[in-house]
């Protein structure tokens, strides 16, 4: 996409005024932490906005413009119009009576994926991680036996093993007296979900240190 | 019979097969594919003969909590908020998309507003068209709004914001969460929870389930949103699909067990049945 050329002394005059502007609306968004009100409901409008601006833009730059002026009028691969005049006819969907013609290309599309799904693309990744999952329960070094390895591997064994069971669900292995495997299956879930929860938590604190960086640097000019 | 003689034997299962652009797949692999497909088939059959029985699924609170949470809105009279996931078409979508017409059937029966929040306009039109047929098999096709059929943004937290807004602004009784979810699931988790939603989730990203594990009343964790469409439905076709699965994890796992004991013993058969080159 071309960008627009704009002079350096433009640019640095209105440096402040898309400091303040990123500070309002840094504000407008943290004030949905009291309620929804006014102040979030403008900023939310003007991101929504604008990012469906921006996406309209950078679709017509990166695909509809070169789809049509690259592919097919310079190179002239002109069975490409096929699918576009495929595509244009979702736009048949807003009017009631002819809505069924929009159905042509939305079946074409989720065939398409549905197949795509089935292919080979998603039988390697299980092969690799079944091979991955097979690790030695005894774990043999140059000086004996690794207690600690030995351990991890029996553990991630076993964990696999209860969480895959988990997912049985038209098999009644865990009824009865066996009923207590499923609460271990979920306990050992909810452990591995605590660890993301943290790490994810970690991440999140990092963009608020972020914007308070921005705040406390570029608008209070603190340090 | 040794580990080598018994590796001597099968050799010919370790030669590749099937080539794709980067990838050859051996043989022994392809054989567990085409038994995979086979049970497939076999199960598909028995659903298709309504004298043969089919398995029991096993019960799971947040499908069941759907109808619970869609009763609720009709009492209080405020509107069930549906999110089929921040991804185009995928598997997550598919299975988003088969909760949402039963979501959409219930709350044509019961006459509460379903607002859908979507991200991709493909994902709106094949939704638009999944909720208006439920509406006209419910008998009910003037009360399904077009206008509450919501394309709000392609870019994610244009999309995530937009949501936020919708749930807190019509004060949702009803957050359903379904498909694939990424960074934004808290932030949308969150607003269903401060407008005071009863909140449902089903997504398959191991990174996103803690947020919503501890945001949402109910969960449904990675597969479970696979089985939504079986449970709700209790189709024969959709349950035959799913004992198949079963049988094919069983087997998986059983392939698990066996490796694992192979490779404590010094050997790589099992592992290298399943090789890619």
């Amino acid at each position: 996409m071309q960008g627009v050329n704009v002079p350096a002394g433009i640019t640095a005059s209105l440096q402040p005024f898309g400091i303040y502007l990123g500070v309002i609306v840094t504000f407008g968004v943290w004030s949905m932490l009291y309620r929804e009100n006014p102040f979030y409901r403008i900023c939310e409008f003007a991101y929504v906005g604008s990012a469906s601006a921006h996406g309209l833009v950078t679709t017509f730059a990166n695909t509809i413009k070169p789809g049509v002026l690259t592919n097919i009028i310079q190179n002239g691969n002109y069975w490409e119009i096929i699918p576009i005049c495929l595509g244009c006819l979702i736009y048949f969907q807003p009017f009631r009576t002819k809505m069924w013609i929009a159905r042509y290309p939305m079946a074409y599309w989720v065939g398409y994926n549905a197949g795509y799904a089935l292919t080979m693309r998603t039988a390697m990744p299980l092969l690799t991680q079944i091979r991955q999952t097979m690790l030695p329960v005894i774990v043999r070094t140059a000086n004996g036996i690794s207690l600690v390895d030995s351990i991890n591997n029996i553990l991630f064994s076993l964990f696999v093993l209860f969480t895959m069971s988990y997912f049985l669900f038209s098999m009644n292995v865990y009824t009865g007296r066996y009923s207590f495997l499923l609460r271990v299956a979920r306990v050992i879930m909810m452990v591995a979900f605590g660890a993301g929860f943290g790490t994810g938590v970690g991440t999140r604190i990092s963009l608020l240190i972020g914007r308070l960086d921005f705040l406390f640097s570029e608008w209070l000019t603190l340090y | 019979m040794n580990l080598a003689s018994m590796r001597a034997a099968v050799a010919p299962l370790f030669t590749s097969w099937l080539k794709s652009d980067s990838n050859q797949i051996s043989l022994a692999s392809f054989l567990l594919f085409g038994f995979f497909a086979a049970l497939v088939i076999y199960y598909y059959r028995v659903a298709t003969q309504s004298s043969r029985p089919l398995p029991k699924l096993r019960r799971i609170a947040g499908l069941d909590a759907i109808d619970e949470s869609i009763g609720r809105a009709t009492e209080m009279g405020r509107p069930v908020v549906f999110n089929p996931g921040m991804s185009s078409f995928s598997a997550p979508t598919y299975g988003a998309l088969a909760v949402l017409s039963y979501v959409a059937k219930q709350t044509a029966r019961y006459d509460v507003r379903l607002i859908g929040c979507f991200r991709y306009p493909e994902v709106l039109a094949v939704a638009q068209s999944t909720i208006q047929a439920c509406y006209v098999e419910e008998g009910k096709p003037d009360a399904f709004r077009t206008d509450d059929m919501r394309y709000l943004s392609g870019d994610q937290f244009g999309f995530a914001s937009g949501c936020v807004g919708i749930v807190q602004r019509e004060r949702a009784a009803a957050h359903h969460m379904f498909g694939s979810l990424a960074a934004e699931a808290l932030l949308l988790a969150e607003a269903g929870a401060a407008a005071g939603a009863i909140q449902i989730a089903g997504q398959t990203n191991n990174l996103q389930t803690p947020f919503l594990v501890a945001a949402c009343d109910y969960c449904l964790m990675v597969e479970e949103l696979y089985v939504a469409s079986a449970y709700l439905t209790q189709d024969r076709l959709r349950t035959g699909m799913l004992a198949a699965q079963d049988i094919i994890k069983v087997i998986l796992i059983a392939l698990i067990l066996s490796g694992t004991l192979f490779v404590t013993f010094g050997s790589t058969l099992i592992g290298d049945l399943l090789i890619l080159y």
